[in-house]
């Protein structure tokens, strides 16, 4: 199944442009979702690329993480479609997607899934304070960076503490794959991952290329550094929010702005609960609790809403980071999050994203199980 | 005297009797349920655990459809149905008319407490000075002689016990709400005359009787005694025989002369005791032989007295259709001569329905494991099998069928709940583990260290030490002895107390051993009264589930069906009418608070309670009335709540469960939906509890919303699928209710399995069922036959399916028939499992039970060329592939090798075999076999038999473990008992949704409770699709299958509950994670509408989807989130 072909030499981000222009020239498929620079801002959001010309102002690779594309892929997908759509996405952003299938919110029938292993992305406020207005000949400067150092360079101090503690930055389901070569060839190849990817390559009249040169112990060395991060991250996580009044300090700067749970892939309602009139209190009942407690924080249920959504996205938590890369007064929510999510999936046998075929747990939990999950 | 009518009047208040009148209800028929003890639930009610769940699943048997006409409480703590009466304390004395037109005449109990005032304090019980032995405690301890008849019961109220209450008052002045009203002491006019030449008989008896409270005269002669008779009335007579002048038996006959009503007690010495005898045929009650212990002869005294008492009972008489008698059964009590075991010699040898409440948490010891010898927990604990069960000497020649289960269950609750240290260990015979998953539960027991050794102890010793010295021969026959802390016996199964007054009454036939006939295949549809459940005898709670419904079935058939429009489905569930209430949810809540004052509460917890009320933010009126419990405190309460306005009720009174019926009066009176009606309950507790209760009820009733019930019309068909035996039966039977039935057969012929099976142990005639059966359907103008056919396809769900059934022959063309139905039964039936082992096909001598059978019957072997035989059981059964025991084929061997032996007795018969499971009555035939010479060698599962064929002949060596040495058998026929498979329902159970067992089998609802439902309301199963069974006991399924689904079929519609999921379709993203968790498959997704779909029939508001909803979007009505984030708000 796996064929792999060449697609250019040396520039990473140009061979990626002329694979897409390519793409969509053969007509498999009639659009591209895929980071682009936009015109004058230097913003490089989502965009949906029908002409192939467009696709020159790709930049997927920049640390530019604006948001995670899943929720995209979510409207792209969610109702039936004959139009086939080419998606490119990091990592983290299929985990979501997956998620979002099997929670039938979004669809692989007609969806191609294009993406590479993961450059990692800077929180909005660093990139776009000082690396955005540099415009693409960051994105090279920075690539060669991150390859060169694998993936250990200087700057790892604007990265996101989500990126820092990431799962998995090497994508797992996808139908092509773009290859960095971290040999001296400087071969930029792709890799057809599923029956789809390989039928599309071969349309593409690709030359066939070499497998590029293993990246297997380059990608060991990232993981277990990654789970050195996890690990410290989580620690800190964990002595900081060890009980409800630590937790309550964690999350005292909170103003109920709800831009996590929008900026979360997982949180998939089409009307969160906390909008609904179930949390529009009458006006006795805040006096009510403020009598009761001698003082009431307001806005109220602040932490009611934070534990609701672990409870909710726990086990489907694909760790993009997206959650702090929204909040206004800096939260660290990432960690938080993630190391939730951990013990939750742990304690499900679950991999949140790791494949279609895998049932969520609370669709095929049985009570005899809490047990086994919970240790109570 | 009272006079009432029900359609069927149900005697016995167990699991059976409440099946039966659940079964009936559900179909709309009136009940009335009569039990004579205090409590309903029978025998369960006393077990905390059961097998093979090890838990208890009691409220199984409630309804699923018309959840509403039935409280929805623990069946242990009482039946509440709108259509069943229950009356408690109450016996069936006599029975008069035929089918369709009975006159039952009921005795019910006095129990001088008025339930309706009592409050179970328990202050009565606290004073009462009498002792008696606690029954519901198997007598493991004490109970008064006023006291709760169970321990959990709703309303948990007292009752006197009349026989031993002795009216000493001191309830009746200690009760706080005036419950109590003893009967006058009718002692005084109960006078007594005493009959003896001796002065100091007569003195001592004289003055005795006069300690107790009677009047009392006394005479020296037999002529004295005529002239006191003459002048004044008795009640009754003490008579010596022996006396100078006049003989006592002189003396009653002229005394029974004069008044025949005189009950007379004679004195004898032991030398005149024939002629005492002699007495009782010329109208003497009793005799008693001197010298006699005065408490016995107070006992007779007591029990005259009571019998001529006549307030302490009441007589109802009632009109009913039909009579469903299902008294269950009662334990053999270890108490006789017979008994070596020293049970009521040394405590801490006890029954094992003793060992269940020692377990039991409202047993004598809470539920913790305790000798009842000194309280010091059992390290080793044995059990013996059998007690009173495949015993002679104990009459009980039958297995009881239930006690290896339930030893298992015993040794591994002990193991679990109190340290896996404990050593068990259960003694038996044959351990019959005969039903599917039970050969899989043992095989747990034995995972968990229970130990089984095949023996059979002989005595039970007490040691020095204070240890319990088991005595056992071992097969070897060397005499062997082991140390125990507790012995439990396990006791076998009897007739229920008072069977044969009750087969006198009703005329139901007794089997040799007393227990009654169930029916199945003698019913002639003319008699109206049925034996249900486990009445007719050793049944478990899962046989007594189907035996009970195919009761209930039979006695529908002689009833008039309930009238159009009082039909289940038409009333709307428990009659208020929701429909008209007025839906106040968006007007500005209103509530008004009333409070019963009852003369029991202190004056200072009223004050209490209106000062809270009247400053309550949320209370918006209060007031209080006297009495609410009795007609004027009702009547003033609707006065006082007429006055004012509001749109929300709150009533504090004590046992708001009491007040369930009042709500709906309450509701029509104020036009208010009961969702906004509350009764709470305020009595005996702190003042801070009285707070939490007022504020949370607040809460709850402010944000109540009425639900919206729906109801769905139903296909009124059945769809039966297979037409074997258990087909057939059940489409006979629903056609019986005048319900169209659609047999779908894939054969060309009806007749499943019984086209090779002739008979079965007991000599009946399959040939001329299976014929009579087949005609009988045939010629049924409500049953469509579809021979050649088979089930393409299907959808709907409970009360409306459509089905496309196909036929062979039809080209690919042809689309089949469409079917709608209400509901379907699956009856696919049991193939004969493959034999590949014992060199099956090497020789015509090997064959398998099926082609035994087969070529006896077509000739092809002559029994009379066979003399020696050999059987082989658990041949494809209780084995790794099937772990399962097929139920069958023990009886089958023993019916052929009977039949061989009584056709030449010289003929050898062996039988090798693991455990022998002819349970219940079939255990006669086993000894009959014995009896008859057939040879019985048991053999292990790790030392098969095996095959030799030399010189065109079979030979079978085995080892025997007595002689500990193999010996081989030269035979002439190897008949392998070959167990049985499920026949091929896979794309069947797919295409109902309904789910398999590891080895195909039909996977029950509940394995204990529901036996004839599957996995989805709507799909019921009998027969062997379910799983192995006998002829009789697949009749008995397949009826109890047509009950089920009759009772959706039947009706018109099915009416949804007040509580049931509901979806907000504006919240709702359509991730579809509710219909993964919806146990009930009540869910599905509309695509083209682009809704989730909810079956109001089949949603049980049980609330796991709305679990796992993360928006509420689905919620459960009357329990929304907003409403509990309230009531939790109000509490903390």
């Amino acid at each position: 199944m796996n064929s792999y072909h060449a697609i250019g030499r040396n520039s990473y981000l140009d061979a990626a442009r002329s694979f897409f222009k390519s793409l969509l020239e053969t007509g498999e498929v009639q659009s591209l979702l895929v980071p682009l620079r936009q015109d004058r801002t230097n913003d490089i959001m989502p965009t949906l690329v029908s002409d192939p010309e467009d696709t020159d102002k790709a930049d997927p690779f920049s640390p530019s993480f604006p948001l995670n594309s899943a929720k995209l892929v979510s409207r792209l997908t969610r109702k039936k479609n004959r139009k086939r759509v080419a998606v490119f996405l990091r990592p983290c952003e299929i985990r979501a997607v997956v998620e979002l299938v099997k929670l039938k919110q979004a669809d692989m029938e007609n969806l191609v899934i294009i993406s590479s292993d993961c450059f990692s992305a800077f929180p909005n406020s660093v990139f776009n304070t000082g690396f955005r207005e540099k415009g693409e000949e960051f994105t090279n400067e920075y690539i060669s960076a991150r390859m060169s150092a694998s993936f250990t360079d200087d700057y790892n101090g604007s990265i996101s503490e989500a990126c820092r503690i990431c799962t998995d930055p090497f994508p797992g389901i996808a139908d092509i794959v773009i290859n960095p070569d971290h040999s001296d060839a400087k071969q930029v190849t792709v890799e057809s991952k599923s029956d789809a990817g390989g039928h599309i390559l071969a349309q593409m009249g690709l030359d066939e290329a070499e497998p590029p040169k293993d990246g297997k112990e380059k990608r060991k060395k990232v993981m277990e550094e990654l789970g050195r991060n996890r690990e410290e991250t989580f620690q800190s996580i964990q002595e900081q929010t060890a009980d409800l009044e630590k937790l309550g300090v964690f999350f005292s700067s909170c103003v109920n702005c709800y831009n996590c749970r929008v900026a979360c892939p997982v949180c998939y309602c089409r009307e969160c609960v906390f909008n609904t009139d179930v949390f529009d209190h009458e006006p006795l009942q805040y006096i009510n609790r403020s009598q009761t407690r001698g003082s009431l924080r307001m806005p109220s249920d602040t932490m009611f809403f934070h534990l609701t959504r672990m409870i909710h996205i726990g086990l489907s938590c694909v760790g993009c980071g997206q959650c702090a890369n929204a909040c206004p007064n800096d939260i660290p929510l990432s960690g938080l999050f993630m190391s939730v999510a951990d013990k939750a999936q742990k304690g499900f046998d679950y991999t949140s994203g790791g494949s279609i075929e895998e049932n969520h747990p609370l669709s095929c939990f049985f009570e005899d199980e809490l047990n086994d999950v919970t240790g109570i | 005297m009272t006079e009432i009518s029900s359609d069927a009047l149900v005697v016995g208040g167990g699991i059976s009797g409440i099946r039966s009148a659940l079964d009936l209800a559900e179909r709309g028929f009136s009940i009335t349920l009569i039990e004579k003890e205090g409590y309903t639930g029978g025998m369960p009610a006393k077990l905390d655990h059961q097998f093979p769940t090890n838990g208890c699943g009691i409220c199984r048997m409630l309804p699923m459809a018309e959840r509403d006409s039935s409280e929805q409480f623990c069946l242990r703590r009482g039946l509440f149905h709108d259509r069943i009466n229950v009356l408690l304390s109450t016996t069936l004395e006599e029975l008069e008319g035929e089918a369709g037109g009975y006159k039952a005449t009921l005795k019910r109990k006095n129990t001088f407490i008025d339930p309706g005032r009592c409050i179970g304090c328990g202050e009565c019980a606290r004073v009462c000075p009498v002792n008696a032995l606690d029954e519901f405690n198997a007598g493991l301890c004490d109970r008064k002689a006023v006291f709760l008849p169970s321990p959990h019961a709703i309303p948990n109220t007292y009752v006197i016990d009349p026989d031993l209450c002795n009216l000493c008052s001191e309830c009746v002045s200690v009760c706080p709400t005036s419950a109590i009203t003893l009967p006058e002491d009718r002692k005084k006019e109960f006078s007594i005359l005493v009959v003896d030449d001796e002065l100091i008989v007569r003195d001592s008896l004289k003055e005795m009787f006069e300690f107790e409270g009677f009047s009392v005269s006394a005479a020296g002669s037999g002529q004295e005694a005529l002239d006191l008779l003459e002048e004044g009335e008795f009640s009754l007579m003490l008579l010596d025989i022996k006396m100078p002048g006049m003989e006592g038996t002189e003396v009653l006959k002229r005394a029974k002369e004069k008044d025949t009503d005189l009950s007379v007690i004679m004195m004898t010495a032991y030398a005149t005791v024939e002629s005492a005898v002699e007495t009782l045929k010329v109208g003497a009650h009793e005799y008693i032989v001197k010298p006699f212990d005065d408490e016995e002869l107070i006992k007779m005294v007591y029990s005259v007295f009571n019998t001529m008492r006549t307030d302490d009972r009441e007589t109802v008489e009632l009109q009913t259709g039909a009579v469903i008698l299902s008294c269950g059964t009662s334990y053999y009590t270890p108490d006789n001569e017979m008994d070596t075991f020293g049970w009521n010699t040394y405590p801490d040898v006890v029954t094992s329905i003793e060992f269940e409440r020692i377990l039991s948490g409202t047993g004598p010891f809470s539920g913790e494991l305790k000798r009842p010898s000194d309280g010091g927990k059992p390290q080793k604990i044995a059990w013996l099998q059998c007690v009173g069960s495949r015993n002679l000497q104990t009459e009980s020649e039958y297995c009881s069928s239930v006690c290896c289960m339930y030893a298992l269950k015993e040794a591994m609750l002990v193991k679990n709940k109190f340290g896996s240290d404990i050593e068990t260990t259960i003694y038996y015979m044959d351990m019959r583990c005969f039903v599917k998953d039970f050969e899989r539960y043992r095989k747990d027991a034995e995972d968990c260290g229970v130990i089984l050794k095949r023996a059979r102890p002989h005595s039970v010793t007490l040691e020095q030490n204070g240890s319990l010295c088991v005595r056992i021969s071992e097969a070897s026959a060397s005499l062997n002895e082991e140390h125990f802390d507790m012995v439990v016996l396990s006791v076998g199964q009897r007739p229920a107390f008072q069977t044969a007054e009750l087969a006198e009454i009703t005329g139901v036939e007794l089997n040799e051993f007393g227990f009654p006939k169930d029916g199945i295949f003698e019913n002639d549809g003319k008699k109206g009264v049925f034996v249900s459940g486990s009445f007719s005898g050793l049944k478990d709670i899962s046989e007594t589930m189907l035996y009970s419904s195919s009761a209930s079935l039979r006695a529908a058939q002689v009833m008039k069906l309930p009238e159009k429009g009082m039909e289940p489905g038409r009333t709307g569930g428990n009659g208020t009418n929701q429909a008209t209430a007025r839906d106040v949810s968006m007007e500005e809540p209103v509530t008004a608070a009333v409070l019963c004052k009852c003369p029991s509460d202190s004056p200072e917890k009223a004050g209490f309670v209106e000062s809270f009320c009247t400053t309550h933010p949320l209370i918006d009126d209060f007031s209080s009335v006297d009495g609410l419990c009795t007609a004027e405190g009702w009547n003033l309460l609707l006065e006082t709540i007429k006055e004012k306005e509001f749109n929300r009720v709150l009533i504090f009174a004590c046992l708001p469960c009491l007040f369930k019926g009042k709500l709906a009066e309450l509701s029509e009176f104020t036009g208010l939906s009961e969702c906004y009606l509350d009764f709470v309950d305020v009595s005996e507790m702190p003042e801070d509890l009285i707070e939490f209760q007022i504020n949370t009820a607040v809460s709850k009733i402010r944000q109540a919303r009425v639900p919206a019930t729906r109801a769905v019309s139903v296909s009124k068909r059945v769809l039966v699928i297979g037409g074997g035996i258990a087909g057939m039966n059940a489409a006979l039977s629903c056609s019986q209710a005048g319900i169209e039935t659609v047999l779908v057969e894939k054969e060309s012929e009806l007749g499943g399995n019984l086209s090779w099976l002739h008979s079965n142990i007991d000599g009946t005639d399959f040939t001329d069922i299976l014929e009579a059966t087949k005609k009988e359907v045939e010629k049924n103008p409500l049953i469509s036959v579809m021979k050649d056919s088979f089930v393409a396809d299907t959808s709907g769900e409970t009360g409306n399916f459509i089905t496309i059934v196909r036929s062979d022959d039809q080209g690919d063309g042809e689309t089949g028939h469409t079917i709608r139905h209400g509901a379907a039964v699956i009856a696919t039936g049991s193939n004969e499992a493959d034999v590949e082992e014992y060199r099956i096909g090497e020789h015509d001598a090997i064959m398998t039970t099926r082609e035994y059978e087969e070529k006896k019957e077509n000739g092809e072997l002559n029994q009379d060329d066979l003399k020696t035989v050999v059987m082989i059981q658990c041949v494809q059964s209780r084995n790794m592939d099937r772990q399962y025991c097929s139920r069958v084929c023990c009886s089958s061997s023993i019916k052929q090798a009977l039949a061989l032996k009584d056709a030449n007795p010289d003929k050898e018969i062996y039988i090798l075999y693991r455990d022998i499971m002819t349970y219940g009555f079939s255990e006669t035939y086993y000894k009959q076999a014995r009896e008859k010479g057939i040879i019985f060698i048991r053999y292990t599962p790790d030392r098969p038999p095996r095959l030799d064929i030399k010189d065109d002949k079979v030979s079978v060596t085995v080892y025997e473990s007595i002689l500990e040495s193999d010996i081989e058998i030269k035979t002439d026929a190897l008949i392998l008992a070959s167990g049985m498979k499920p026949a091929p329902a896979d794309e069947l159970a797919e295409m109902f949704n309904i789910k398999q067992d590891d080895y195909g089998f039909i996977l029950q609802g509940d394995v204990k409770w529901r036996p004839c439902d599957t996995t989805m309301d709507g799909i019921f199963v009998c027969g062997t699709a379910a799983g192995p069974r006998n002829v009789h006991e697949s009749i008995a399924s397949a009826q109890a299958a047509a009950q089920r689904a009759l009772r959706i079929a039947g009706r018109d519609t099915l009416a949804s509950s007040r509580i049931t999921a509901q979806i907000k379709e504006s919240l709702c993203s359509l991730c579809e994670r509710c219909i993964d968790a919806c146990p009930y498959s009540a869910r599905m997704v509309d695509y083209d509408r682009r809704k989730i779909h909810i079956n109001p029939a089949l949603c049980q508001g049980c609330g796991s989807c709305a679990a796992v909803c993360p928006n509420s979007a689905s919620y459960v009505s009357n329990l929304a989130d907003q409403q509990f984030f309230n009531i939790i708000e109000a509490a903390v």
